[in-house]
């Protein structure tokens, strides 16, 4: 529990030392962390914009560069290129999908502002912003380092269901269930903007008012190949299954009258609960 | 024994190290006699209209993959074109399957010489090393390994994003933008996770794994740049060599593990650096580079070394560790390049060419 609290402080305090700006402007921001995008669960920020500059958040500089589709080995690089810059803090901040100014190939260290690149010049041009903690090793929610986007808008579910190895069952349509222990999964999102869709900072699972579960879903980190994902205060890797459900649980239902609720917060104050009535048979 | 005597004998005690000094690093090595090549044959491939491979069952070992600028296929060392389709946005290929797709989005066909095919979803980017199917997520994050049909084998989530990586026929080598190596057997498990550290900042720039898997070398930092050796201990892998580096590389630098694993070949500065593994060469030759590619033919060819340097690729045959047998400067317009056995194939933006090896003409 000290080494979370630790790890909340840290974090802390590289989102307090790390005056930034954002690399271009939240407003092409199209896809959030944490969402489910593409077949895979989204470590960074996607921008749509075209022929667009990216500017350093703040001061530091190149530690890797390459403008080529693949690495000399074949290994694909996405949307192809890759900045890799170290800003102070012990923060990398990665780019893929821009084209890198000159200025920055020729002296790698730069000031806050100055221009790292350009988004490509093509209308569907896509980049990515990620942002990584070399202490930790895990990727931030870039909303812990970049400015606070001032937003109202509550979070949403999209799907809720419970299941065990019965089977699973949608939560808005179903009134009965088995006494037992069941899952929750769910899918979450916030919609920041119109074009802006961004995923959740936390989600909890309660039943009849009680807290069974909560997952903290504004890092990710790797253990052995797996993401893994703050889940009751502990890291644990099956937070979000293949097709990209928000795993909470398990919780023992018993019988008779119980109220599920779950309660979403995004990364701007925000929150939503919503709950379901059931009988337990 | 008379002074004189004793003399003589203190003079050639001091004489014969000194001339077997330089009859072994001075004087230049007894070269085989010189190799020779000759232009086999030229293939055009804008002249020939794009066709698929045949519906029957092919030799494999017969063809020789190529990707130009325009055109993927297959040829054979005799200069028969077997396949020859237009390039599409994605184009992978190697001696036994290719795949080619438009857009990432789509799903992308796996077709194998033999008939089978097999898919890789939408959102995943294949691509072929060591004839083993491997694909990564679109954030390239993810990597996942697939068998000839199909079938996922493993999948790895990346801690962190991949700078270098390397692939022998059973391990899996990736080198992390933070500086960490991570090593997977062929089931994608981790049998090895290091950081390797000794620079201000850490990054992997450059990554090979010998053919064995006994040996991993690495460029990695800056301030300071370093070369490192990895051998394969019990439980892990440990820096066993080290050098510090004059270079401060920002991106991908070559680095090579010749197949006998007594040489690593490495970009340096001022030329190719080459470093004993199992012996103390510490020498650069001063090939002026900005990337290169190594091919092994057959043992009497020794090592064939294409430099790409200021938008020209020469081909250097080179007798490790350092002796530079020829050179041959190919065509500005060249993409293609491959070994096999003595033959030498390359394109020229319109067509392929092959160059045989020759010992011992007269």
């Amino acid at each position: 529990m000290k080494r979370y609290g630790i790890l909340f402080v840290l974090i802390g305090l590289v989102a307090v030392l790390w005056a930034v700006i954002w690399p271009l402007s939240y407003e092409y921001a199209s896809n959030g962390f944490g969402l489910f995008i593409r077949g895979t669960i989204n470590r960074g920020i996607e921008f749509n914009s075209q022929n667009t500059q990216i500017t350093a958040p703040s001061d530091g500089e190149v530690v890797f560069e390459c403008s080529e589709p693949t690495l000399l080995s074949g290994f694909p690089i996405p949307e192809g290129s890759m900045l890799v810059c170290k800003n102070q803090g012990d923060i990398l901040t990665i780019y893929t999908g821009l084209i890198t100014a000159p200025t920055v190939l020729k002296t790698p260290q730069f000031k806050e502002n100055d221009l790292l690149g350009m988004t490509q010049n093509v209308p569907d041009a896509r980049a990515y912003a990620y942002v990584f903690d070399l202490k930790n090793s895990m990727y931030l929610h870039p909303h812990h380092v970049f400015p606070i986007i001032k937003e109202t808008n509550a979070p949403q579910i999209r799907a809720a269901l419970l299941f065990n190895e019965t089977g699973e069952v949608q939560l808005s349509q179903i009134k009965n269930i088995k006494q037992g222990n069941w899952y929750l999964k769910c899918k979450a999102i916030d919609i920041v903007n119109p074009a802006y869709t961004d995923g959740v900072k936390r989600v909890t699972f309660l039943l009849n008012g009680m807290e069974k579960y909560t997952i903290m879903l504004d890092t990710i980190a790797v253990k052995n190949g797996k993401l893994v994902f703050q889940a009751n205060n502990s890291w644990s890797s099956d937070v979000i299954d293949s097709n990209g459900f928000i795993v909470l649980g398990p919780a023992y239902i018993t019988k008779g009258k119980s109220i599920i609720t779950l309660v979403l917060e995004d990364f701007y104050g925000n929150t939503k609960g919503y709950s379901w009535s059931i009988t337990v048979e | 024994m008379s002074d004189e005597k004793k003399n003589k004998k203190t003079l050639l005690g001091f004489i014969f190290p000194v001339v077997l000094l330089i009859a072994l690093f001075v004087l230049p090595a007894n070269l085989q006699k010189e190799s020779y090549y000759k232009t086999a044959w030229y293939v055009s491939l804008e002249e020939i209209k794009p066709f698929a491979l045949p519906e029957q069952t092919l030799n494999n070992a017969a063809l020789i993959p190529f990707v130009t600028a325009n055109r993927i296929g297959y040829i054979t060392q005799n200069g028969t074109l077997v396949m020859n389709l237009e390039r599409m946005n994605g184009s992978i290929i190697d001696k036994n399957k290719w795949s080619q797709w438009n857009s990432v989005g789509d799903e992308k066909l796996i077709k194998n010489i033999d008939g089978i095919t097999s898919k890789i979803p939408a959102h995943e980017i294949p691509f072929f090393q060591r004839n083993r199917i491997f694909s990564v997520s679109t954030d390239v994050l993810r990597l996942t390994e697939y068998s000839k049909d199909g079938k996922v084998l493993w999948n790895y989530q990346l801690p962190c994003h991949v700078s270098a990586f390397s692939v022998n026929d059973s391990l899996v080598a990736c080198g992390l933008v933070n500086g960490d190596i991570v090593i997977l057997d062929n089931k994608g498990n981790e049998i090895s996770y290091t950081k390797i550290g000794g620079s201000r900042i850490e990054v992997i720039l450059g990554l090979a794994i010998s053919s064995s898997g006994n040996y991993i070398a690495a460029i990695t930092g800056i301030d300071q740049q370093r070369i490192i050796i990895l051998e394969r201990g019990q439980k892990n892998y440990r820096i066993v060599k080290h050098k510090y580096l004059t270079s401060n590389f920002r991106n991908q630098v070559n680095i090579y593990i010749t197949a006998d694993e007594n040489y690593v070949l490495y970009k340096d500065m001022s030329g190719i650096g080459v470093y004993g593994i199992k012996r103390n060469e510490n020498i650069v030759l001063p090939i002026p580079v900005d990337t290169f590619n190594i091919y092994e033919g057959h043992e009497g060819l020794g090592i064939c070394l294409v430099a790409d340097f200021m938008h020209e690729r020469i081909v250097y045959i080179m007798n490790m560790p350092q002796t530079i047998v020829g050179k041959i400067i190919l065509p500005a317009r060249n993409t293609f390049f491959t070994l096999q056995d003595n033959a030498l194939l390359f394109d020229d933006g319109s067509g392929i060419a092959a160059l045989f090896f020759e010992k011992d003409m007269q």
